[in-house]
């Protein structure tokens, strides 16, 4: 009975998500320019480079455990 | 009730999620499911979940409502949110009800599973490794994950973490199942070293962006082929000494996520308790939950071939000179 629990694990599910916040604010606070790196990401990455938002998210999110 | 106009608390919109999302699902007449909430161990830690069941099925749907709420918060319309899990219920209902054997059956059996093992790298202390076979690499974990390819696309990718009860159905001890990882890792996800700048041009078009190496610094983004879980790189045999090359000597290791180390060679400028202020900034601010690896940066020293914490690295440097 239990091995069945134990035998068939859930899968994760790990959507692909923009990593373009993440090195945008590591370049600006690298170069010394931290002050303006999170607004500045928020606004570009979020319209740049493939960060999703809810509505995406949802639509990935299946089998995720 | 809708408790429109104002932004709820997480229990008082994890309920109502909740309601909506069942009154929905029957406006919609879709039946057999049931939902019901649960905290579950995930690499990255507890996480708060929606898990909507198909029937007696063993596998089910997990949302995330930490996200979901973070979501709505910034805005995100409450009828959106419902609309898209529903959406994604219903989507998944035949996947589930078709594909639940073939998951089933692919693994439990090492036969199938050796040629999709993976390294995972994962925060040392995750909750899976209460139950996974793991190996420390100073404070984070390497795990090995199983790549479900039936269960991937473009949009992302089914793992699954192997369990100890896992591998002792395999019938293989720990030093097998990480020789095999390795051996798909390394073969099917080579390092990829690329310069911060460079993918910061290929994310971004604007020549505004600052870069490190405008001051100077020297920053490389050290990941594997696909960039998923590419922080697993780092436990890969050659990696500390390819580093080293492409850098062009020693360097600070950055855990900025799950999928990818940035590496700063080491100019004598940098100090660990300032890259550590940094990372944790930008984990706390920008990183998804799930995808930290650490608060802390590691450095290796390519002459002596050492690696290890920051901190530890500058304390010894300061006792160096002080003896001097």
């Amino acid at each position: 009975m239990g091995s069945d629990v134990i035998t068939m694990p859930k899968p994760e599910w790990i959507p692909n998500k923009g990593s373009g916040a993440r090195f945008l604010a590591y370049s600006y606070a690298l170069s010394g320019k931290e002050g303006s790196a999170l607004t500045s990401s928020e606004d570009k990455v979020k319209s740049g480079s493939g960060l999703t938002g809810l509505m995406e998210e949802l639509k990935k999110t299946k089998l995720d455990v | 009730m809708r408790k429109e106009g104002k932004i709820m608390d997480f229990e008082a919109f994890k309920n109502e999620l909740m309601e909506l999302v069942t009154q929905e699902l029957d406006n919609r007449s879709i039946e057999n499911i049931s939902l019901k909430f649960n905290t579950i161990n995930s690499p990255d830690g507890m996480t708060d979940r929606l898990i909507a069941t198909v029937g007696d099925s063993k596998m089910s749907m997990a949302f995330r409502l930490k996200e979901i709420f973070t979501d709505y918060e910034n805005g995100v319309d409450m009828d959106r949110c419902v609309d898209r899990i529903c959406n994604t219920i219903k989507e998944n209902i035949s996947v589930i009800e078709t594909k639940e054997g073939d998951v089933k059956a692919f693994i439990t059996d090492y036969d199938q599973v050796k040629n999709y093992t993976f390294f995972r790298l994962v925060p040392g202390d995750s909750p899976v490794l209460k139950e996974a076979p793991h190996r420390k690499i100073q404070d984070m974990a390497l795990v090995v994950s199983v790549h479900l390819v039936n269960f991937s696309d473009e949009n992302g990718k089914s793992v699954v973490v192997v369990t100890k009860p896992l591998m002792e159905m395999y019938g293989v001890d720990e030093n097998q199942l990480f020789a095999d990882a390795e051996k798909n890792s390394v073969a099917k996800e080579p390092i990829v070293f690329t310069p911060l700048v460079d993918m910061i041009k290929n994310l971004i078009e604007n020549d505004e962006i600052p870069s490190p190496e405008d001051v100077g610094i020297v920053t490389y983004i050290a990941t594997n082929k696909t960039g998923f879980h590419g922080a697993a790189v780092a436990a890969y045999p050659e990696f500390l000494d390819q580093a080293a090359e492409t850098v062009g000597g020693s360097f600070f290791m950055l855990p900025s996520s799950v999928h990818e180390f940035i590496l700063i060679k080491d100019d004598g400028r940098q100090k660990a308790k300032d890259l550590n202020k940094m990372i944790r900034n930008v984990n706390e601010t920008v990183l998804e939950p799930r995808d930290f690896l650490s608060n802390q940066c590691y450095h290796y020293d390519a002459k002596t071939k050492v690696l290890e914490t920051g901190v530890k690295y500058d304390k010894d440097k300061e006792k160096k000179a002080g003896a001097r």
